[in-house]
């Protein structure tokens, strides 16, 4: 059976690839980063986890092959953008989360609970496109208020996959929820009926024409 | 002296130019010469921004538009014509690019109103930002609005373009049309 990778283990594998598993680098040369740099760390690297174990549900879970590409995608995308932050997080000191946030957890659960099919599809795209908005808005704040070079440029770096990521969820999203009617005209301008009464009249006015015309020429006779 | 005659004289001339006025043609708006919409770049470089009917000389801006909670598909004003987010873009090699507009509102007549005097072969120009993909019309299909059938918006089937509007009667005391006139149309490298 294959393995199911969760998103905490997958961070301490990357952490320990990369050699920065372990306790913070002590000493005169640590930055300290601000307190936006710090929050920016942490929500972005438990969003990242958060989106590892989402990714992975949908990708074995989703029904339209579109869900199941973008979920893949998403795990993928994430686990590079976790792998450049948490080096920079290490070299600032700041202790990361092991899990995603509590509300993170919930959505995984609820979505876990739901039978696959086109709900699941539904809701799983629509609660990606509402939290990777969040995410985006998270990230342009530290993007606009962070001081810290190394981190700004974490999410200028994740700005631009979460934006095509959130261009694909809408798409996704939409599909999911396709049209049952379109309502594209009130006007009633086009109704075919609409030319036939003012021929009517017309035609009615052409008779009374034709009949008053005859009728005089009959008196003048 | 008889008046008859000339009572039905003025009387049908009258009912002459009530007529006329009621067939005269409304006047479409002006040609909308304002840049086409902006789209959000990571909705893909496929995403049309502009239709143009070549026959009919007719060309309207594109916007996005998604699916209404009422499960109806958003459109938007009446001289634009939507893309619907969830179908194809005119760049990708499978599904159905889904255009929608207007036959008319109640200030006058919409982008598509001529949409139902299409004839097969017509061509159907959708522009993207980067390139211009060609449409020849192979259908046009009346739908009752509730029976819009559900394959017309797939997303994994044949690529074609699959543009909507009203048509048939207009029901004047819930102030819509009762059917959904489609038109069908291929990829087409003139």
């Amino acid at each position: 059976m294959r393995p199911k990778w969760t998103a905490a283990a997958i961070a301490v594998f990357v952490a320990t690839l990369t050699g920065i598993g372990g306790a913070p680098a002590q000493g005169a040369g640590l930055a300290v980063p601000s307190e936006q740099d710090k929050n920016y760390l942490i929500t972005a690297h438990q969003f990242n986890l958060a989106q590892i174990d989402l990714g992975q549900l949908a990708r074995l879970k989703g029904t339209a092959a579109a869900v199941r590409d973008l979920a893949s995608k998403i795990v993928t995308d994430h686990l590079t953008l976790d792998e450049a932050l948490i080096p920079v997080a290490n070299q600032f000191g700041v202790t990361l989360p092991a899990s995603p946030d509590d509300a993170q957890k919930v959505t995984q659960s609820q979505l876990e609970a739901m039978p696959a099919g086109a709900d699941f599809d539904r809701e799983w795209s629509a609660s990606e496109l509402s939290t990777h908005t969040t995410a985006i808005n998270q990230g342009q704040a530290e993007i606009s208020g962070g001081t810290e070079p190394a981190v700004i440029k974490l999410a200028q770096d994740a700005a631009a996959i979460l934006a095509v990521h959130h261009g694909s969820l809408m798409r996704a999203s939409t599909a999911a929820s396709p049209p049952s009617h379109v309502d594209s005209g009130t006007g009633g301008l086009a109704d075919p009926r609409r030319t036939l009464i003012p021929l009517a009249i017309t035609a009615a006015g052409l008779l009374l024409i034709m009949a008053g015309v005859t009728l005089r020429r009959r008196s003048s006779l | 002296m008889n008046r008859g005659p000339n009572l039905m004289l003025v009387a049908g001339v009258v009912l002459v130019a009530v007529g006329a006025f009621g067939l005269k043609p409304v006047l479409l708006p002006p040609p909308h010469n304002s840049a086409p919409a902006v789209l959000p770049a990571s909705l893909g470089e496929g995403v049309p921004v502009e239709i143009t009917i070549v026959d009919q000389d007719i060309t309207a801006p594109v916007v996005a538009v998604g699916t209404e909670r009422d499960g109806s598909l958003e459109l938007p004003r009446v001289d634009e014509v939507g893309w619907w987010v969830g179908g194809a873009t005119a760049a990708d090699a499978a599904g159905s690019v889904v255009l929608a507009g207007h036959v008319d509102g109640r200030a006058g007549k919409g982008a598509l109103y001529m949409l139902d005097e299409i004839q097969p072969g017509a061509v159907i120009d959708v522009r993207t930002r980067t390139t211009t993909a060609s449409f020849s019309v192979t259908g046009v299909h009346k739908y009752h609005k509730q029976k819009l059938p559900a394959e017309l918006f797939r997303a994994d089937g044949p690529h074609r373009l699959v543009l909507i509007t009203c048509g048939g009667p207009f029901d004047y005391s819930t102030g819509h049309y009762r059917d959904n006139l489609v038109v069908i149309a291929d990829p087409f490298s003139g």
